[in-house]
């Protein structure tokens, strides 16, 4: 396979930044209440992640060892609030869905961890496909804890009331203990489910 | 000397270029952002107040839990009601809303602008099956359990508590102040 796309699958998958990784874990729980609260953070993070990967990658002969998690959390930072501003600027419907996370993007670790795990020793291309990847593996944990916890937490899926109501909501499920909860069983069945080839375990 | 001062003056640089980006980002953003955030201000407005020109009153006696109130007037100029800001105490911490009053003392509309309380019980406040009920309420008013005629969010009493103490200070301010 194509090592750009390995790279984009593992991040789905394999690498899964929530799942496997165990990153982010602080946005996670947080905002995986409903689907659109989900999708807001993931795709946010995914827009800032393939931004820094791509940065962070380019400026990788130019960082120094010794200083380079300042420099990437430098970088990281302005990029975040550059995307802050020019949303609040010209894009206010956008804004108001995603604003309240975009601030969060800052303290979310996959970033930081994507930038010192993989663009720093990678060129520019295989970083785009890391970031986008890990941002997708991100959104897709995200909708899918923000499905489950949504539908049995408030009987909605998208804030349509799906459940009868008669339907026991679990309100517990969209608190935070119910983050936990959630989490623990899907990581519980993800590590059953995806076992990476052996064959690739060498690279 | 050369393995500290190397890195030192790289990391100057890359903050530098950093730095600058910001302060060039946020100069040519600055505006646009002041007039959106009064965009948003102005149409939560017209959400409480329909069909009114908005004043602010600086000097305004603020009472209770009212932290700012503008004056909504009519095509000639003429008072209609008040737009009156408040923020109150509620589970999760401060809650903002805006309560619009007609000159009579009848709310003409609630919105909750901010609160920190929990999702899928007091947040459900900020929902309009809950601060639609307040349009059209006068007097002093009361949740349900309390007596009153608000109907309460389940599960969130303090939540209803904190909104109806809001929109009964709106209603005073503009007893004592039309």
């Amino acid at each position: 396979m194509n090592k750009n796309l390995t790279v984009l699958r593992d991040g789905i998958l394999f690498d899964n930044p929530v799942l496997i990784q165990v990153v982010g874990m602080c946005a996670t729980l947080a905002t995986s209440t409903s689907i659109i609260n989900g999708a807001g953070m993931g795709f946010s993070t995914m827009a800032v992640l393939v931004g820094s990967n791509v940065v962070i990658s380019l400026l990788r002969k130019f960082i120094p060892d010794t200083v380079r998690i300042p420099c990437f959390i430098v970088v990281i930072a302005s990029f975040v609030t550059i995307v802050q501003l020019i949303l609040q600027a010209y894009l206010p419907a956008i804004n108001d869905a995603l604003g309240l996370f975009i601030p969060l993007i800052v303290v979310n670790c996959i970033i930081l961890a994507r930038a010192e795990g993989f663009a720093s020793k990678n060129n520019w291309i295989a970083s785009l496909f890391d970031g986008l990847g890990n941002g997708l593996g991100f959104t897709a944990v995200l909708v899918i804890m923000g499905a489950v916890r949504e539908l049995l937490g408030s009987g909605t899926i998208l804030g349509m009331t799906i459940m009868p109501e008669a339907f026991p909501k679990t309100l517990l499920l969209i608190m935070a203990p119910g983050a936990f909860f959630t989490l623990g069983i899907f990581m519980a069945i993800f590590k059953k489910l995806a076992k990476k080839p052996v064959s690739e375990d060498e690279e | 000397m050369k393995h500290i001062t190397v890195p030192a003056l790289r990391l100057f640089i890359i903050c530098f270029v950093c730095a600058l980006c910001l302060g060039l980002c946020s100069e040519i953003t600055k505006a646009p952002i002041a007039a959106q955030a009064k965009a948003t201000q102005d149409a939560a407005m017209q959400a409480v107040l329909p069909d009114a020109n908005f004043e602010e009153i600086s000097d305004a006696a603020l009472s209770g839990t009212v932290t700012a109130v503008t004056a909504g007037k009519d095509a000639s100029g003429n008072i209609k009601g008040y737009v009156v800001s408040c923020t109150t105490s509620s589970f999760g911490g401060p809650l903002q809303m805006m309560v619009g009053v007609d000159t009579s003392g009848t709310v003409t509309g609630v919105r909750i602008l901010s609160h920190a309380d929990t999702p899928g019980l007091g947040a459900l406040a900020a929902s309009p099956d809950f601060y639609e009920q307040y349009t059209g309420m006068s007097g002093t008013l009361a949740v349900d359990k309390d007596g009153g005629q608000v109907v309460a969010i389940t599960s969130a009493t303090i939540t209803s508590r904190a909104v109806t103490v809001g929109v009964n200070d709106a209603i005073a301010w503009v007893a004592a102040n039309k």
